[in-house]
């Protein structure tokens, strides 16, 4: 930014912040000083969040229908020798509940790890820390996470919920046939 | 191919609370619960007031899904739904000397000052809501760094600097700089037209 510019920004915020009279100025540095008020008086205003059991109370107008769970189980994983507290590269682990299947592949990357996961089929959402996204039509999903340990995401359907547990306590059993 | 957010488009989030879509519903909560509360609770209510107009806010909405004209008309009229939700529960709190019925000034024009509040306290309330979205979207620094200055509680510039790692003596350029950042932003989406 020009230093002419940003002098005239600092100018007209620090005019709009000890209340100065913008009498003088020209008709665009008055604009300025008066949005830049506007702004600071909202963000002066203090964040007010509902407390939980009030949201609550709302969003059970339109209550969450009754789900099937299903805990998937660790099928296969190219881990096999090393263990996930050891593991340095990109590795994948195979999960099955019921009849569904879920692939995830863990990747390392700056300092955190990269999931990146394929459900069978369309109409799934994944749902993290309280929230949930829309996997895309062939069930492909993608998320972060701090840790291995911090890993573990739940798979809905219609009423069914595909509950993955994290690579860390997968890797904590031996993968059943097929790994 | 990344996962996709379906809940960033509020014809998208109406059209699924429509259906009874139960994320959608409680996802629409969420993203609006912070206006409709600060509304009933910056009109002087306490919590369990404030709480009640919260609910019949959102009764209301939940009511109305089917009549709303589109996404984009959910803002305004939450906004002007709870504060008239909150105008109505002041009202009943205050019943005696200050009460409609026992004011010194002609009934239309009582009703007329009280829409005209209702109406100013929905755009205060939008206006807010507009601000918070538009820091969200300006990312780091900015975002920590005007949170940070503007907190209730005012930190120095030296607990600032210590907080984001900032040297002290760029803090004001920085301020000034994300203040105008945030003022462009707000005037691309024609918030802040007018005074």
């Amino acid at each position: 930014m020009k230093k002419d510019r940003q002098e005239e920004i600092e100018r007209s915020v620090d005019a709009a912040l000890e209340g100065a009279s913008t009498d003088g100025l020209p008709a665009e540095g008055r604009q300025a000083v008066h949005e830049f008020r506007r702004i600071v008086k909202v963000l002066r205003m203090p964040s007010l969040e509902a407390p939980e059991s009030v949201r609550n109370a709302a969003k059970s107008l339109i209550p969450a229908p009754e789900r099937r769970v299903l805990f998937a189980r660790l099928v296969s994983s190219t881990l096999q020798t090393e263990g996930v507290r050891s593991a340095q590269g990109s590795f994948q682990m195979v999960f099955e509940a019921g009849e569904h299947r879920a692939r995830l592949l863990y990747s390392p990357e700056r300092g955190e790890w990269r999931v990146t996961g394929k459900v069978d089929g369309p109409g799934w959402t994944f749902e993290r820390k309280g929230s949930a996204r829309t996997c895309d039509a062939e069930g492909r999903f993608e998320f972060r996470a701090a840790s291995l340990g911090d890993s573990a995401i739940v798979l809905a359907a219609g009423d069914v919920e595909l509950r993955v547990p994290s690579a860390e306590e997968a890797s904590e059993h031996e993968p059943g046939p097929g790994g | 191919m990344p996962a996709s957010d379906p809940f960033g488009d509020l014809d998208a989030l109406l059209r699924r609370c429509r259906k009874g879509d139960s994320r959608a519903w409680s996802n629409m909560v969420d993203r609006f619960q912070g206006m409709v509360y600060s509304i009933a609770r910056r009109s002087g209510l306490g919590e369990e007031d404030a709480a009640d107009v919260f609910q019949e806010t959102f009764v209301a909405l939940h009511r109305w899904l089917d009549k709303l004209e589109s996404g984009h008309a959910i803002p305004k009229w939450l906004a002007v739904t709870a504060s008239r939700e909150a105008m109505r529960a002041s009202r009943l709190r205050k019943r005696g000397p200050d009460s409609l019925e026992a004011a010194d000034m002609p009934l239309d024009e009582l009703l007329a000052n009280e829409e005209r509040s209702v109406e100013d306290a929905a755009l205060e309330a939008l206006e807010a809501e507009n601000v918070y979205a538009a820091l969200e979207k300006l990312g780091e620094p900015c975002r920590s760094l005007l949170t940070s200055l503007f907190a209730v509680e005012e930190p120095s510039y030296k607990d600032i600097s210590a907080n984001l790692s900032m040297p002290i003596g760029s803090i004001g350029p920085m301020r000034a700089r994300c203040l105008d950042r945030l003022r462009r932003a707000l005037a691309r989406e024609g918030v802040l037209t007018g005074s």
